[in-house]
């Protein structure tokens, strides 16, 4: 307790004496010696008013009549409230049994009689404050020790030998700690050499300097890991306290976070993280010492259709096996030739997906680096199997190197992924060395493909819709909806352009949901007025066809508009429809009874079974527009259409030309009898609301010649 | 007998503790004592008479204590030897105890009266 509560409050002292004039003198002089007095003028007084009062400090005569002072003492003793309270005997002068009894009772000390009423003051607050300062210890020691009771670490004083002077034992305390604690021997004898020759330096290190030290131990027992953070602080000048924290947990739970961070979780391969950790450090190295390290990306060229037709697990498993074999080539000295030699020359890592690289780090030469991944194309290009399946999964190969192709590591793996890309344009299944022309390409595509994910995502795209023409009727059938992307800097892209990186990044039945979720908006648009019976066409892609629930989701989408359904034509090619004959026929069949018109697009590229055609519900054939170019240029595309039209009149079949630009390419189609036409000579694909506008321009011209019953060629290019 | 009849050191003491609210505490001390003695001294004699060696052991202790704290050290030496007898039964040797100390008594309660005499005055 602090000495400012010692002058604060008065302490109580209890003076229990029978002879009046001893107790009158007693009060006085320890009332100007700042105490409150308590008299007792006899036992039973005494108890009970220490009982009651707890006063600081008891002073006892030692004769008193029916208890005495010994006996007042010891009851004092046994009350917890009080028991340690100081007790003072006041026994006679040369009294040794006295004196020998006081103690014995639990006194904390005595005053022999006659008592020097003048230093009484000074002597019971000597021992007042003495037993204060004792309280105030003992509290504080029990304190430290709740304190040292609920640290788990380890602590021990251990002298410049290493023997332990005092131990306690945190929870996860060291066993090899416990035993020098017990049996005296030094730390030095029990730890495990390298530690104990550390601890031997921390100890004179620290008691060298006056400075703490640390260190981490591991101790390995009973094929147990065991991880220890080690401090040591001087104690005296000649022990040190050491402080021992267990810390294995941490150490595994840091591993396992490194390892969710750092490797990936499917095939334990270094994830793309690590990878380019591997990267920037092997090119600091590369830098330092001059040499040349490539990088080798692989990409699975099938992979994602396996994924698709086959599930995730199948996909997973020959992601997995393709891990494996990227390692065993790795580690095989044929694979990679002198690269195995050591350990971190080569590195295997897997980006994502699909992709998976190499790191090879003090490369010889461009060709070295390519001898190794056309050495590893070959491995991986060996089938596979699982669940009694074979596959082969065909790889492309990009290499960028430091320091022709790169100086950093965005930059290499760029190139290497950019030359990866390039192999697949040459034909797949094969190694491309990074070039410098190919970044320029490359770089257009990348940036269109991630254009493009955009502005599919924010439906920044449009339709633009083409007329058809009736050559018998003059009326305008339909229109066919066409999509069209402006790139915010490089302005329209082409379809032809954009659709097949659509296809290439996973993003075209993104886009055909678009497509088919617009076309519905314009067709409700259009309904309830003088356009409610104008059709759209919508092209189908061949992955859109193939989504089990393509059906119920074209339907759907109808049905959330609200228009008749015979208004919405699909248009699929014939590569669509022969992929899998029985799905089509169930999926058109279904479509086809729910009022949905159907036509075959690009007819005469594909490979189409005409026994399989008849099986189909379709409504229509569109000649592609590479025959209509040239029907009239005295070759056999004149004939291939008049087949396809008489192939379509004999099924029963509408059949529509596109591309048609000239009047002599119409005038040859009028002549085999072909149904319908599209193209620029009648009309070019326009945006909805200048659709609309041809089209009711157009009503109304026909309206006026109907009413003049006027019959000449009717087919101009009206245009707005 | 070497003890002296007055030992002046406790009075002392008792005058050092003679500060504002006490002026008077060892002229009070002696009346005290003055009063006690002759009580315990005719206590000592009944006790005599009627044979009880615990009576004397009890007030030949309480008088050698309150004797001393006035610096009565003849009385009080007197008194610590009662005690013994008292202790001892010999009721023989308390009689002849008890005489001395009467004397003894009457000479410190002399001197006493004179110190508070003079201090009262």
């Amino acid at each position: 307790m602090p000495p400012g509560d010692i002058q604060s409050s008065r302490p109580v002292v209890l003076i229990a004496e029978d002879d009046p004039s001893q107790r009158m003198l007693a009060r006085v002089a320890l009332e100007q010696a700042g105490f409150t007095v308590l008299e007792a003028d006899n036992g039973h007084d005494a108890l009970d008013k220490a009982d009651r009062q707890a006063p600081d400090i008891v002073l006892l005569d030692v004769e008193m009549p029916e208890l005495d002072g010994f006996a007042i003492c010891s009851r004092i003793r046994k009350l917890k409230h009080i028991a340690d309270t100081p007790v003072i005997m006041l026994t006679g002068r040369e009294d040794d049994e006295s004196i020998r009894n006081a103690y014995d009772s639990g006194a904390t000390d005595f005053i022999s009689k006659p008592v020097n009423w003048s230093l009484l003051g000074h002597r019971v607050r000597y021992i007042s404050r003495a037993t204060r300062i004792g309280r105030g210890l003992r509290e504080s020691e029990k304190k430290n020790r709740a304190f040292i009771k609920a640290i788990p670490d380890s602590m021990l004083i251990v002298d410049k030998a290493g023997r332990v002077l005092t131990h306690h034992r945190g929870k996860d305390g060291s066993r090899l700690l416990d035993e020098c604690a017990s049996d005296g021997r030094s730390v030095m004898e029990t730890l495990p050499p390298t530690i104990a020759e550390s601890w031997r330096k921390q100890i004179a290190g620290v008691l060298n300097s006056g400075e703490m030290s640390q260190s981490e131990d591991h101790i390995e027992a009973n094929g147990a890991h065991c991880f220890y953070e080690t401090r040591m602080v001087p104690y005296t000048a000649d022990s040190v306290l050491v402080i021992q924290r267990d810390v294995s947990e941490k150490k595994r739970a840091d591993a396992k976070v490194r390892r969710l961070a750092f490797f990936d979780t499917l095939t334990g391969l270094p994830n793309r993280q690590s990878f380019l950790i591997q990267v920037s450090e092997a090119l600091r190295e590369a830098k330092a010492s001059n040499s040349r390290l490539s990088i080798l990306y692989f990409d699975l060229d099938n992979f994602k259709r396996i994924n698709d037709s086959l599930g995730h697990s199948t996909g997973d498993a020959l992601l997995r096996g393709v891990a494996r074999r990227l390692e065993q080539c790795v580690r095989r000295a044929d694979a990679v030739a002198r690269f195995a030699s050591t350990d971190t020359s080569v590195q295997v890592a897997r980006l994502g997906g699909d992709e998976f690289t190499v790191l090879l780090r003090d490369v010889q030469s461009v060709e070295e680096a390519s001898g190794v991944a056309e050495r590893i194309l070959s491995a991986l290009s060996q089938p596979m199997h699982y669940h009694g399946q074979q596959f082969v999964i065909t790889p492309s190969a990009g290499i960028a190197s430091y320091p022709d192709d790169g100086d950093d590591v965005d930059t290499l793996v760029k190139n290497a992924d950019m030359a990866m890309y390039s192999a697949k344009a040459q034909g797949r299944n094969c190694v491309s060395q990074f070039s410098g022309t190919m970044s320029v390409r490359s770089l257009e595509r990348l940036d269109l493909e991630d254009a493009l994910r955009k502005a599919i995502a924010a439906g920044d795209l449009e339709l633009h819709y083409q007329p058809k023409l009736s050559l018998q009727s003059r009326e305008v059938t339909g229109v066919e909806a066409l999509v069209r992307w402006t790139h915010p800097e490089r302005g329209p892209v082409s379809p032809a352009k954009f659709i097949p990186i659509a296809e290439d990044a996973g993003l075209i039945l993104d886009l055909s949901r678009w497509v088919l979720e617009a076309a519905c908006r314009q067709l409700e648009r259009w309904s309830g007025g003088d356009l409610d019976d104008v059709r759209v066409a919508i092209n189908l892609s061949g992955k859109q066809f193939r989504e089990s629930d393509v059906d119920d989701q074209i339907i759907a989408a109808v049905d959330a508009h609200g228009f008749e359904k015979s208004r919405l034509e699909l248009e699929l090619t014939e590569g669509t429809l022969m992929n899998d004959v029985e799905n089509t026929v169930r999926t058109l069949t279904r479509l086809k009874e729910a009022g949905l018109k159907i036509a075959v697009d690009d007819f005469g590229t594909g490979y189409s079974s005409l026994s399989y055609l008849k099986k189909f519900p379709i409504d229509a054939l569109k000649i592609d527009r590479s025959f209509v170019s040239e029907i009239d240029a005295g070759g056999n595309d004149r004939s291939i259409c008049a087949a396809i039209i008489a192939l379509a009149q004999s099924m029963g079949l509408k059949v529509i030309a596109e591309g048609v630009e000239t009047a002599e390419q119409l005038q040859h189609l009028r002549f085999l009898g072909c149904d319908e036409i599209q193209g620029f000579y009648f009309a070019k694909p326009m945006p909805g609301e200048e659709t609309a506008a041809f089209l009711r321009r157009y009503l109304r011209k026909r309206q006026r010649r109907l009413s003049l019953a006027d019959d000449t060629p009717p087919v101009q290019a009206i245009e707005g | 007998m070497n003890t002296p009849v007055i030992d002046p050191v406790p009075l002392d003491a008792i005058r050092n503790l003679e500060q504002p609210g006490h002026e008077n505490l060892l002229n009070t001390i002696i009346g005290m004592f003055l009063e006690q003695s002759v009580n315990e001294l005719a206590g000592l004699r009944e006790a005599l008479q009627s044979g009880s060696a615990d009576a004397i052991r009890e007030a030949a202790h309480s008088l050698k204590s309150s004797s001393a704290n006035v610096g009565a050290m003849r009385v009080s030496a007197l008194s610590y030897d009662l005690e013994q007898a008292g202790k001892d039964r010999a009721l023989d040797l308390c009689g002849m105890l008890i005489d001395r100390l009467a004397l003894a008594i009457d000479e410190a309660n002399a001197r006493l009266s004179d110190i508070a005499g003079a201090a009262a005055a």
